[in-house]
């Protein structure tokens, strides 16, 4: 019996488990698995986004070919413009979302691509049950953006003309920096659009006094350089508009080039708000901050002042805090938060008492704070984090692990007394530790009992050297340690790589994950000479930045095969 | 209690409480419909060492509340403790006990099923892996010369 003999009603339902990464791999194993292909027709969704239209254009080729005509979607997901071929072929559906990615074409757009842009969009606008427009753009689009920015500008602009044709769409998400709002003011009254969110817009303002005239419900301007003055307008429209939902966080994290985006508040901003709302219908509301000096204590509290006056029954207000009066009032009102993660920067007793305390009433996923000097205060914490029924990563930071080679102000022994009794208990599959002098210890109490599988040491600036790599590998490889990543930072020589590769020495270790920027090419040569010699099968990934010469040519020449390693880049 | 005998490819003879094999709506629909009730029920496609494992899913799931009548979407791992050790087996294996439920057309059993291939197929890191996990056979392989024509046009166009 072989995969291949199950019946095409069984490949069916498999396939609605699978991504398309998953079928792609699929693909490239035997030649029946267009069967699988076939089997999306029994997904209810199919997404013939960017990715399958320009990277996997063979996979696309052969998806062309099914007849797509008769078949069911309850979703469908398009990439304009490229997509005209799916467009001519749309099958009938519940939903069509279209997300308006520039595409990346080698020969470029200024070779009368924009003529493939037009069809598809005369295409699209025949398409009237569109329910969802998303106008985006991949994340690796972010260092070449200029040359695709005409085209998207030129894509929006139509849209907004058309915003009427289509009376099922209820969502539009633009995260453009270029696009012009007045066209949308104009047309957004006259549509059924009920969720608006924009990423990374200016001139916004534009909107504020149209949205009581349309059937908005939910509203995101994120990353829209908002200030406290426009703060202060929406504050006086509140009243009249009909949103339950307002967000004003930010949306794009680590993006630091788009820093000049961010929605900065401050007091005076937040404070008039928050003495709008109990006259409005908001009921979640999110003001997450980038900056986290900017709103004091003051802010924060008027922002919970509001709660009993108003309908608010989630508030997103800062997720990192520094500040220890905002921190306690943070603390205390757990309840009425909406975080799923939370970074703390205080070293306070009061506030981990609290925190401690309060936990339980959180919505937390994960939880970021710093080692505290006085690590014993962590206790009660860990305790709480352990019962706790949504918390599953909890990453702990600072310079008490040690900075640039001096010693710790936490030692590994002090660390071990306290996070030893709990780290067989907390429910996690993953855990997060700075400093590899505190890792390598701490591994040392991870026991079978212990969910704890997947590793992520950060290293503290610590002086690193030959023999407390070869304790961390030696403690690894008595755990039960499924996979290792080590993040950042550390400026890695050859020697070091050369001992991290003797990790593979671990028993169960199955993927080692190791991100290093700046790193050298000798460094590469040296980690898969090492992998060579020992005849690896377990897989390795390092992720580096894009400053590194061809990494992946050099690792996959040595090696040969490209099953031993794979070798991404960060884009940022 | 009433109960349904069955007999297997192997000739291997199963009373079973009505109530337990009646999670098979084929069972179900036979005795109901036909007044089956006591001659065995003859499985021409389940081997008795296939039917024991389809009686241990039935025994887990004897009190669950019927199936709603749209599947409910889960997450490819997302299932209880006990069917993911009734699902450790091998491909082999695995594969008669999904073509057993289908036939006996027991919807949770074959979503589990189903779901644990799909979950198998990702955990493959490549598809050499997948090819040995499930025994997909050599002239079935698409050749390197093809692959690499495919990874070749990918790269093109990665640039």
């Amino acid at each position: 019996m072989d995969l291949t003999t199950l019946p095409l009603d069984i490949h069916h339902i498999i396939a609605q488990y699978l991504k398309l990464k998953d079928i792609r791999r699929l693909s490239f194993t035997c030649k029946f698995l267009y069967q699988f292909y076939t089997s999306l027709r029994q997904l209810g969704k199919l997404g013939v986004g960017w990715p399958i239209a320009s990277h996997y254009s063979r996979f696309y080729r052969q998806l062309k070919g099914i007849n797509v005509r008769g078949f069911k979607f309850k979703e469908v997901v398009l990439a304009m413009p490229l997509q005209k071929e799916m467009f001519t072929n749309l099958p009938p559906t519940d939903s069509i979302t279209v997300a308006v990615w520039p595409i990346e074409d080698p020969k470029g757009y200024s070779q009368g691509n924009l003529e493939i842009e037009k069809t598809g969009f005369e295409l699209m606008s025949s398409c009237k049950n569109i329910r969802k427009i998303v106008i985006n753009y991949p994340d690796w689009i972010y260092e070449s953006m200029s040359r695709f920015r005409c085209v998207n500008i030129s894509i929006a602009k139509r849209i907004f003309e058309n915003l009427t044709v289509w009376k099922n769409l209820k969502i539009l998400e633009l995260a453009r920096e270029d696009i012009e709002y007045s066209p949308l003011a104009k047309l957004l009254p006259m549509t059924n659009v009920t969720e608006l969110k924009i990423g990374l817009g200016t001139g916004v303002c534009v909107l504020f006094p149209i949205i009581e005239f349309t059937k908005l419900k939910s509203l995101t301007l994120a990353d829209c350089k908002l200030v406290d003055a426009d703060l202060t307008q929406i504050a006086g429209f509140l009243e009249k508009w009909k949103i339950d939902k307002l967000s004003l966080g930010y949306a794009v994290s680590d993006k630091r080039m788009w820093d000049d985006y961010y929605n900065r508040f401050t007091d005076v901003g937040v404070i008039k708000l928050a003495e709008s709302i109990p006259k409005s219908k908001i009921k979640e509301l999110d003001l997450t901050t980038r900056y986290t000096n900017d709103l004091s204590f003051i802010a924060v509290k008027a922002v919970f002042d509001a709660v009993p006056k108003s309908n608010l029954v989630s508030i997103a207000l800062i997720n990192r805090i520094n500040n220890v009066q905002t921190g306690l009032q943070i603390a205390r009102n757990l309840k009425y938060l909406d975080y799923k993660k939370l970074k703390i920067d205080l070293d306070n007793e009061e506030f981990y008492n609290l925190l401690a305390k309060n936990i339980k009433y959180s919505k937390l996923r994960k939880l970021r704070f710093v080692l505290p000097k006085a690590v014993s205060r962590l206790s009660a914490l860990l305790m709480a984090i352990s019962r706790h029924p949504t918390i599953k990563k909890i990453n702990i930071k600072g310079e008490n692990f040690g900075l640039m080679g001096s010693p710790p102000i936490v030692s590994p022994e002090e660390y071990c007394q306290v996070f030893s009794p709990y780290v067989n208990i907390l429910p996690f599959n993953k855990f997060y530790i700075d400093g590899i002098h505190h890792a390598s210890m701490l591994i040392k109490h991870i026991n079978k009992d212990s969910t704890i599988k997947v590793l992520t040491i950060s290293p503290a600036c610590e002086r690193v050297t030959e023999d407390l790599l070869k304790e961390l590998a030696k403690n690894i490889a008595n755990s039960n340690i499924k996979e290792i990543y080590i993040l950042y930072g550390i400026k890695w020589q050859s020697a070091e790589f050369g001992t991290i590769a003797e990790f593979f020495n671990c028993a169960t270790l199955e993927l080692i994950d190791i991100s290093a920027e700046g790193i050298s090419r000798t460094g590469f040569i040296c980690l898969a000479e090492k992998l060579k010699q020992k005849s690896l099968t377990r897989q390795v990934r390092v992720a580096v930045s894009g400053t590194s010469q061809d990494p992946e040519k050099i690792v996959n020449k040595i090696l040969g095969t490209e099953s031993l390693i794979s070798i991404y880049s960060n884009h940022y | 209690m009433a109960s349904v005998k069955l007999t297997t490819s192997d000739d291997k003879e199963y009373t079973l409480d009505r109530e337990l094999i009646f999670q098979s709506n084929l069972i179900k629909n036979m005795v109901t419909d036909l007044d089956v009730f006591d001659a065995p029920i003859p499985l021409p496609n389940v081997t008795s060492s296939t039917l024991d494992i389809v009686i241990k899913y039935l025994k887990i799931h004897k009190d669950d509340p019927p199936p709603p009548d749209k599947p409910i979407e889960k997450a490819v791992d997302d299932m209880i403790d006990e069917d993911k050790e009734l699902m450790k087996l091998e491909f082999n294996i695995m594969a008669d006990v999904i073509l057993a439920a289908n036939y006996l057309d027991i919807p949770g059993l074959l979503d589990i099923g189903c779901r644990t291939v799909a979950w198998h197929i990702k955990q493959c890191k490549d598809y050499h892996e997948i090819r040995e996990k499930f025994n997909i056979p050599k002239e079935l392989w698409r050749s390197e010369e093809e692959i690499a024509e495919m990874k070749k046009e990918l790269n093109g166009i990665l640039g």
